[in-house]
This record gives C-alpha cells, structure tokens and sequence, in this order.
C-alpha cells in the first residue's frame, strides 16, 4: 500500500507505518489525539505516509483502538458520553499483564497520547498504592539496589513523619 | 517526535518498571499519596529514591496535586500537600516550621543548609474537625529532608 489512497470525502486518511512494518489506515481525527501525530501533520501538511520506527505493530494498534474510541465517543454529542469513555477505558486497563501494560505506556508516551499516557500511569499507580515495600518490589520484580544498612536508614530518617 | 528517546528499542524484550522512561516513572509516582511516596516507593530502589528527592519531582507533585483538589471539589475530604524549602539558620523561618513540624536532630547538622519538607493540609470533615475553629489540618509529613549543597 503507497500513499495512492486519495480520498474524496472530507475526512483524510493517514497511513501509520510501525517499526515491524505493520500498517494502519486511520482517519486524521483519530491519529490526532495523539500529540506526536498531530504535530507532524501540522509541519510536514501534505505526508500521509508516517513511519513510527519505535512503536511496535502490536502496541500501536492498540493506542489507536484507544484513540478511535476516544474520537468516536467524542463526537457523539451524548451526556453520557463521559460514562461510557470511563466505562470503556477500565475495560481497556483491566486485563492487560504487565508487560503489554508497560510497552503500552511506553508507546503512549512516545507517541504524545497524553490522556491515554494518564489512564496507564493511574493503572500502575493502583496498583502501587498501599503496598509495603516488599510487596512493591514482588509485583513489579525491582531487586533492591541499596547497599546494606542503607534502605534501613531511609526507614528510620522517614517513618517518624507518620508516626 | 520526542527527540530524547529515538533510540531503537527491542519490542519482545520483557519490560519492568525500571525500564520505562523517567518521566513516565514520575507520572505514575505523582499519582501516589504522600504516605505511599515515602514510607515504600523511596525504598523500592535507588532509582525512585532520588526522583522522589529531586526538587523538580517536589514542585511537579506540589501542582498536581493542587489542580486534582482544586478539581475534585465535591471531594468533601480534599487535601493539598505542599512541599515547604527552607533554610535552617533563619532563625524566623525555623521557628515558623519547627513549631508544626518535628525535626529529627540530624537537620540541626546541617544548619546552614536548605531543607525540603511535605506538608498535608487537609480540610478534613471528620474526626473531631466539626467543633474545631482551624479549618485546616497540618500534618508534619516530610519527605526525607533534601539537602540542596
């Protein structure tokens, strides 16, 4: 596919090209929720070709799953809409395992996604929140690197604020 | 195009929260309360201990948490954390903070040296917070103070 695909209606269609090769056809209102794309139209105008050397196929497909539904949603002038972006966006977050969780934040974050990069980092956030150290360290497998006798100093210099 | 990351990056590759860019670590660390900051995520790793202490990690946590409040109005228990500098040996300003904060003997070594502290002020509605005359609460929590050289 080149960028033959003229167009006759109004909305223009831009091709997303990933770092795998893999293409997307998408409309202009949808790829412009994301930051990155919005300004690269803005500068570069006539391009519908945009390569996106470090976004995965896999996960760009799902930011524009993300961004569609958002434009979608968006131009629906219903008051419930609010309701149903919510409802759709926890939908979204719910199953996602780790890894796809952080390459999605990761794409999101390239990409300039700002709203989708706040609904990932809130996931990560809950999923943070009231854990003791240890528990944060199992989820997330971080391997402490302080040297011995200094986590412990950290304790003692801070717990005495919430004691 | 953010320019800083054009490095090509390995998509199998399985990734951990040390991994992601600083910034999105920060993102996700201001959404976190003060407690959770303190007590555990600043001693997960060295990584998250010196983002937490960075200065401009302090300022983007103070305003973020300022807009949040200011749009979650009809939160009847909203709470702002500020995030207070000062130097030690002003002796007016000292007496201000020491007052409603308890500082650990170890800041008095470093007298002449400015300390970054975190205060809660919560309008908080329970408790016994409906006779009392303040219509804040100042809770001494600190992050480990941050000694600025």
């Amino acid at each position: 596919m080149s960028s033959s695909s003229t167009t006759t209606t109004t909305t223009r269609l831009l091709m997303l090209k990933a770092s795998d090769g893999v293409t997307f056809e998408v409309e202009e209102a949808v790829a412009t929720k994301l930051g990155a794309i919005n300004n690269m139209v803005e500068e570069e105008g006539s391009e519908d070709l945009i390569c996106l050397p470090n976004v995965n196929g896999k996960f760009l497909g799902m930011v524009l799953e993300w961004c569609k539904k958002h434009a979608n949603n968006n131009t629906n002038s219903d008051k419930g809409n609010d309701e149903v972006n919510k409802w759709w966006d926890k939908e979204f977050v719910m199953d996602l395992d780790q890894n796809t969780l952080y390459h999605l934040l990761m794409a999101a974050d390239y990409l300039s996604g700002t709203e989708l990069v706040d609904l990932l980092t809130e996931k990560v956030a809950s999923m943070i929140r009231g854990k003791k150290v240890e528990e944060i360290r199992e989820t997330f497998k971080i391997k402490s690197d302080f040297l011995p006798g200094q986590e412990e100093e950290i304790r003692k210099k801070n717990s005495w604020a919430f004691e | 195009m953010k320019q800083r990351r054009q490095q090509q990056m390995s998509w199998k590759a399985l990734v951990g929260l040390p991994d992601l860019p600083e910034d999105v670590d920060e993102e996700i660390l201001l959404r976190l309360p003060p407690e959770s900051l303190i007590l555990a995520c600043k001693r997960v790793c060295r990584l998250w201990y010196n983002l937490i202490n960075r200065p401009s990690f302090v300022d983007k946590y103070l305003r973020f948490n300022i807009q949040k409040t200011t749009t979650l109005r009809y939160n009847s228990n909203s709470s702002v954390s500020l995030f207070l500098k000062w130097t030690l040996q002003e002796l007016s300003l000292h007496e201000i903070f020491v007052s409603h904060l308890r500082v650990c003997n170890h800041h008095q070594n470093h007298l002449s040296k400015q300390v970054l502290s975190l205060t809660t002020i919560s309008t908080s509605t329970d408790d016994n917070a409906g006779g009392d005359l303040l219509p804040c609460v100042i809770q001494p929590v600190s992050l480990s103070p941050f000694v600025v050289e």
